[in-house]
């Protein structure tokens, strides 16, 4: 059998379709922004800048083989400070679409298959039946362990639901206590909300490995489900990715959805200022610190400031304002933490942390002893790097930091808890 | 890909040290997995849950949830946790020859 090789692909060509209007590359004045505020700068001897100019000289071959696509997070950082707003992130993508499967990283191929053998859409190809069995078996758990939540409901395919609630797989497959808290958060706050036994799946492994007929598949099964379902808005879970790619992706192929997308983020902040989540840091006696990272998927790349304004707001509302503190830089010129665009699956474990060495510093420059994010990507990213570089910081979902400061973090659900946090419950 | 030895039979691993070939699987790669692991003896309930995980990939091709790993041995999550210290995903699997667990880990 005789091995595939890797098309060569026109990136000049390619680039200057792509340019935004009033953008020339002839006018690029080659200032390195992008370069310098890439923490994937370096790796596989490249950066965008060097990515770009080796475009523009037709060094197609090289282009075409470098690894360097796949320690690309596509995180668009070089495009949100390039004067020209250059979107290095599009060619990035071209590029890993033009590898044959064979060639591609096979943790993000398998992740991409196994999304499509199943209904549920999930990268770990748990079938539905798995997934209704899992929500109810645990549902039950709670129900008797906790007399608070005797009643608490975990809906599926409840027709006409406001909230049509997605889930990262990891939780139903490894961690199944860790879905707990946002239900609880559902029924205190009183939300008319559904999980799907079709499509309940948030990760989009097809939109990493450049398979853009896959994308679509996946986008088209979850938006279907929605609208079978008639809900008003599909509620993202905090995993970053699974926005970008539905709001994304529904725009991208044109697809007819008869739902608003919101992430619940949002809805945090909203029901905090509305008082129907009565949270406070009073909990927090001993003063532990808190810093945020900001998911690229959810911020640079799709809602921006607001949604960036809100994680603070609920984070300084859950931990108190003084024990709030913020990396530098932040928001959507925050850098991304290396887990994104599947590069915790694309066996390059070195090169991930080498890239995530940045993160770690940002982090280690605030004192924090905590880090939210709203991310199971970046959440995987943040701890890998933190034990990989020696540091003592921890890192928690907001659902589970809600439900401590309400009181009602049940004893299964304090898995990513520190001593010094497990001690203020 | 990277290849290592063990007890005179050679194993090729992915990056993050999980086997390629599940055919490989031996009692050789058990020994090297314990040791990597830092888990001290093996015991009859280490065997159970390798069992139940190899059992459930032959016929699902892919890994079971936790909730029917413990279903299946009778062990509480908990244990498999003080079985396999980085956990069922990780630990367990890699143990068992399964793959990397997909999706975001």
């Amino acid at each position: 059998m005789t091995e595939k090789t890797i098309p060569t692909l026109n990136f000049k060509e390619k680039a200057e379709e792509l340019l935004p209007e009033g953008a020339s590359f002839e006018a690029c004045l080659t200032c390195g922004l992008c370069s310098s505020g890439c923490p994937a700068s370096g790796i596989e001897n490249m950066d965008p800048r060097k990515f770009i100019r080796m475009a523009m000289l037709g060094m197609d071959k090289e282009l075409s083989t470098s690894k360097w696509i796949w320690a690309c997070t596509q995180c668009k950082r070089c495009q949100h400070v390039c004067p020209m707003s250059i979107d290095i992130s599009q060619l990035v993508f071209l590029a890993r679409s033009n590898w044959p499967r064979e060639k591609k990283p096979a943790g993000i191929v398998r992740s991409c298959q196994l999304i499509q053998s199943t209904d549920s859409t999930s990268a770990m190809g748990l079938p539905p039946e798995d997934f209704v069995f899992v929500v109810q078996d645990v549902l039950e758990e709670v129900r008797e362990q906790q007399p608070k939540f005797k009643n608490m409901q975990a809906p599926m395919d409840k027709k006409g639901a406001h909230f049509f609630v997605n889930q990262n797989s990891r939780e139903p497959m490894s961690e199944p206590d860790e879905m707990v808290p946002l239900w609880k958060i559902f029924d205190i706050v009183g939300a008319n909300w559904t999980y799907s036994s079709k499509a309940w799946a948030a990760e989009n492994f097809c939109m990493f490995s450049g398979n853009e007929e896959a994308w679509r598949e996946v986008i088209k099964k979850r938006v279907d489900a929605v609208n079978e379902l008639g809900c008003e808005v599909w509620l993202n879970t905090e995993c970053g990715h699974s926005y970008y790619t539905m709001w994304n992706g529904i725009n991208r192929f044109g697809m007819k959805a008869d739902f608003k997308l919101e992430s619940l983020v949002t809805y945090y902040a909203r029901w905090i200022r509305e008082g129907k989540l009565p949270v406070n840091s009073d909990w927090n006696r001993k003063n532990i610190t808190f810093t945020v990272q900001d998911p690229c998927m959810i911020v640079r790349k799709a809602y921006g400031e607001s949604i960036a304004e809100d994680m603070r707001f609920v984070t300084k509302s859950l931990v108190g304002e003084e024990n709030f503190i913020d990396m530098q830089p932040n928001r959507s010129a925050n850098y991304c933490c290396g887990g994104g665009g599947g590069f915790l699956q694309a066996g390059m474990t070195e090169h991930r942390r080498t890239y995530g060495k940045r993160k770690f510093d940002q982090i280690a420059a605030t004192g924090a002893s905590y880090v939210l994010t709203p991310c199971h990507n970046c959440h995987s990213q943040i701890e890998d790097i933190g034990h990989h570089y020696r540091g003592s910081y921890g890192v928690v979902h907001f659902w589970t930091l809600i439900c401590l400061s309400l009181g009602i973090l049940g004893e299964n659900e304090r898995t990513y808890l520190g001593p010094d946090l497990l001690e203020c419950i | 890909m990277p290849t290592l030895e063990h007890n005179g039979s050679t194993f090729e691993v992915d990056e993050d040290g999980f086997l390629l070939k599940g055919d490989d699987f031996n009692e050789d790669w058990v020994d090297y997995v314990k040791g990597v692991e830092g888990i001290g003896e093996m015991t009859d309930e280490h065997q159970k849950v390798i069992d139940a995980l190899q059992e459930y990939y032959k016929k699902n091709g892919i890994a079971p949830m936790v909730r029917i790993l413990s279903k299946t041995t009778g062990f509480p999550l908990k244990r498999i946790y003080e079985l396999f210290p980085s956990g069922p995903g990780k630990g367990a699997c890699k143990m068992a020859g399964l793959p990397k667990p997909t999706g975001c880990v």
